[in-house]
């Protein structure tokens, strides 16, 4: 019920009671009409609620279909159809909602209504400017509606709503159902409902599609074993695939010396690859990567750069292996190459993103909000009184609190010893609540996040665990493979000395190796980088993080090309680049980095 | 906007009769009632409607000794329950009722013609004309039948002494509360007894979870806080299946 109903019934009660106390006719009368009038709207709804509800059916089609399973790329434009059926004619209002996670970005379309003042004359204007006065005054907000909210205003027996999204970032979308609120036509009363309409989909990410591929042919594109070499060095097949312009860094016995003769201008033979390049790539997930807003991640760009690797290698025949490294564990992909070796990479890249993040130690009002309101929105049924008794309290938010572990209770089917205690324990309380929310989706950003581990620490582990890891690939590793270090190195510039010895390791066994930091501000951290824009708050912390970054990255990038790596400092086409280029050299046996593509 | 603004004229002109007619009130006054009560109605705050024309009926209605109706009470009630439902309905339903009138309208006006609606706009005027409809032909049955129970519940002295005698003759029960009240439980049990059914499985679980951790919540608080505090202090209190291996063990080693 809500207050409109609640102030009718009592100004009803008081003007009958006065009514009659006075011998009052009319008001008696009028008074006892109001009362009845909502007795009989209630006794409506419930028929509603308790016929109409139940029989309402949703199937939801994504791209066209409605499969309870299945996979989305980053980036691109998902359709989503629902379509409501009944039994019976299903009466206004009627709000209907799908509930779309946070992961998927919803396509609202702001539009601003021209001025039409010019057309019209000075009376109709300020007629106008009058009635617009009283419209604000009566409806003051104005709600943009999104477009996976819809209204019934009309008797139907089935509907079909259409929206689109975007799909963010890597990971696992689970589109739980469809929120219903059904209300009478004069808002006397109002139930939310929710309809379990469960679709799961694994979001593989995004890649670059490298569009100038250079030529390579090969005629046995399968790995000798270990210590044969089938030409003495890579590169030098024995099949001429092309000519091009000699570049710093060509072998001299590569030189066509009669062409460049002719030509007058030194030209270099390019002969056919015939050993595969095999690619390694350490992606690192830990927390750092992982926190912030869906698509702003590290992990996003490092998701992005290793499929678009991968799938350069792949549609040239090289094969690519992965190595997952986060604060717990390190996954090893097995070698992978054709088309379905890089769905396996994809598929092993957005399940990996999706990682329930650190337990929380304890609970903070934000985090209990929140998953009240994650509560209201997925279980709202769970939430009514009449079903759900709590102990006695004097305090709102006590009880408020009571209600919250009673649905928890019910959602992890904890037993009421462990309901007792999830009321008196914050550690499990705050354990069980950033569940709640991991399965609602929300990314790794407050209030999820309560006790970020402290850098130092997880610094020296995520560099022993991805040195090891390399140390390990490098021990199984034959000719011509190239390393690809996907890592947030800037959080952990001090413990780069673990892993700069597996790197010469990597480097004095002839192998290339690659780093690839992304960074958050996703500039590059060149000199102009580091100028506030303005004098604003914003514009001043940017830059003050821009001059962090700048430093260490300097630091580091001078470390690591003393050495002869090849680094950037950014998650985006340029990183890619840099890999393909060091993926050629491997390829030429060049051994400089000019002339290769860039 | 031209409609809308008539929409609200008429119902100020209502207003207007239903609060002042027969009154000396001086103009000032009742143009500022009327606009307090319209800009209540624009933000669709009915109460307000309500809370006034029962002010207006508690002080100049008489007081009779005996309930008499006719037919103007009835369309009274129904016109007050009208211009609340109008309140309630919103702006929506004013553009739609805007919307319909001018639909109405057309063949008369030839200017309008050009203004074109589409099936569903048709469709939708329809549906709430219809209900206004229905809701009309509801509000003046729903005012009889009160307009009936006030006359049969024993609210005077005379009816109270009428009630008194008759059920003395008809050795029925003297006062209507035992009938009324037996009526009123058996429609709150109908409807307790809907709703249970209607319950889902997960509210059932919640609902039979909740009462058993109520029954022994303090129990249950009790073992919880102690486990608690040990844990703080440093001791381990879960029983796991080395604790009670080691236990019985023990308890072997005992024997």
């Amino acid at each position: 019920m809500t207050s409109r109903a609640r102030w009718l019934m009592l100004l009803g009660l008081v003007g009958l009671f006065g009514g009659v106390l006075r011998g009052q006719v009319l008001l008696s009368l009028l008074s006892l009409s109001a009362f009845g009038w909502i007795l009989f709207e209630w006794f409506r709804f419930q028929m509603r609620v308790h016929f109409e509800l139940p029989r309402l059916r949703f199937e939801r089609f994504i791209n066209g279909r409605n499969e309870a399973r299945g996979s989305l790329w980053v980036g691109r434009l998902v359709h989503i159809e629902l379509r409501l059926t009944s039994s019976v004619a299903i009466q206004p209002v009627l709000q209907i909602r799908d509930v779309v996670p946070e992961i998927l970005e919803l396509q609202i379309d702001l539009e601003v209504q021209p001025p039409q003042d010019s057309v019209l004359d000075k009376k109709h204007r300020f007629a106008e400017r009058s009635w617009k006065r009283i419209e604000k005054f009566a409806e003051p907000k104005v709600n943009v509606q999104p477009p996976n909210q819809w209204s019934i205003e009309t008797a139907c027996t089935k509907a079909e709503f259409k929206y689109s999204v975007h799909v963010r970032a890597a990971g696992e979308l689970a589109l739980p159902g469809v929120r219903l609120t059904l209300e009478d036509p004069f808002g006397f009363f109002r139930v939310h409902r929710f309809v379990a309409v469960e679709q799961r989909f694994l979001l593989l990410p995004d890649y670059y599609q490298a569009g100038e591929l250079r030529p390579t042919i090969k005629r046995q594109n399968s790995l000798p074993q270990h210590g044969i070499h089938r030409l003495q060095r890579s590169g030098t097949g024995a099949e001429l695939l092309e000519l091009r312009e000699y570049a710093p860094g060509d072998p001299p016995k590569s030189i066509a010396w009669k062409v460049s003769a002719r030509r007058d201008n030194l030209m270099t033979r390019k002969y056919e690859s015939e050993v595969p390049v095999r690619v390694h790539l350490f992606v690192d997930g830990s927390f750092s990567t992982r926190v912030g807003g869906y698509g702003l991640r590290l992990l996003d760009q490092i998701n992005y750069v290793a499929a678009s690797v991968a799938r350069a290698a792949i549609s040239v025949g090289d094969p690519v292996s992965g190595v997952l490294v986060d604060e717990t564990r390190v996954q090893r992909l097995p070698w992978l190459a054709g088309d379905r070796g890089f769905l396996q990479l994809t598929k092993a890249l957005a399940e990996f993103s999706h990682a329930r993040p650190l337990a929380a130690k304890s609970t903070t009002p934000y985090l209990q909000l929140c998953a009240m309101r994650v509560c209201h929105e997925r279980y709202p049924e769970l939430l009514a009184r009449r079903y759900h008794p709590i102990p006695f309290s004097f305090f709102a938010s006590t009880r408020e609190l009571y209600r919250l572990c009673g649905v928890l209770a019910e959602v992890f089917k904890l037993s009421p010893y462990e309901h007792v205690e999830l009321i008196h324990d914050r550690e499990k309380l705050g354990f069980y609540l950033q569940e709640l929310l991991h399965q609602a989706g929300l990314p790794w950003m407050a209030p999820m996040i309560l006790t970020p581990p402290d850098p130092a620490v997880s610094g020296a582990q995520r560099m022993q665990l991805l040195g090891d890891s390399m140390a390990k690939a490098i021990a199984h590793a034959r000719d011509n493979e190239v390393f690809v270090v996907l890592a947030d190195l800037l959080s952990c510039g001090p413990n780069l000395s673990q892993l700069l010895r597996v790197v010469k390791l990597a480097l004095a066994k002839h192998h290339r190796v690659a780093f690839v930091c992304p960074t958050t501000t996703f500039l590059r951290p060149t000199a102009e980088a580091i100028e506030p824009k303005s004098m604003s708050m914003n514009d001043l912390l940017l830059a003050a993080e821009q001059v962090r970054v700048r430093d260490i990255a300097l630091l580091m990038k001078r470390e690591l090309m003393r050495l002869g790596v090849s680094v950037t400092f950014s998650g985006e086409r340029p990183a890619i680049q840099m890999v393909l280029a060091e993926m050629d050299l491997a390829r030429d046996g060049r051994t400089l980095l000019q002339g290769a593509r860039s | 906007m031209f409609i809308e603004l008539c929409q609200l004229l008429v119902i100020g002109l209502f207003l207007e009769l239903l609060l002042f007619e027969g009154t000396e009130v001086i103009w000032l006054i009742r143009l500022g009632v009327i606009a307090a009560l319209l800009a209540g109605i624009l933000k669709s705050q009915g109460w307000f409607v309500l809370l006034a024309l029962q002010a207006s009926l508690f002080l100049r209605e008489p007081r009779r000794s005996e309930m008499y109706f006719g037919v103007v009470p009835v369309l009274f009630c129904v016109t007050v329950l009208a211009i609340i439902a109008y309140t309630y309905l919103g702006r929506s339903f004013r553009m739609r009722l805007s919307e319909w009138l001018v639909g109405q309208l057309r063949p008369v006006f030839s200017a309008m013609e050009n203004l074109k609606r589409t099936s569903e706009q048709e469709s939708a005027e329809t549906h709430w004309m219809l209900f206004s409809g229905a809701r009309l032909f509801v509000w003046f049955v729903l005012v009889v039948v009160m307009m009936i129970l006030l006359q049969r519940l024993p609210l005077t002295v005379s009816m109270r002494s009428e009630w008194l005698r008759s059920s003395i003759e008809n050795d029925l029960t003297v006062w209507p509360g035992a009938s009324l009240l037996v009526v009123a439980i058996m429609l709150v049990v109908v409807f307790r007894e809907m709703a249970w059914r209607q319950m889902s499985a997960a509210q059932a679980s919640l609902y039979m979870k909740s009462s058993f951790m109520l029954y022994h919540y303090r129990d249950l608080r009790m073992i919880v806080l102690r486990r608690l505090k040990l844990k703080r202090a440093g001791l381990s209190t879960s029983v796991d299946k080395r604790t009670l291996v080691k236990r019985s063990s023990e308890s072997e080693a005992r024997k």
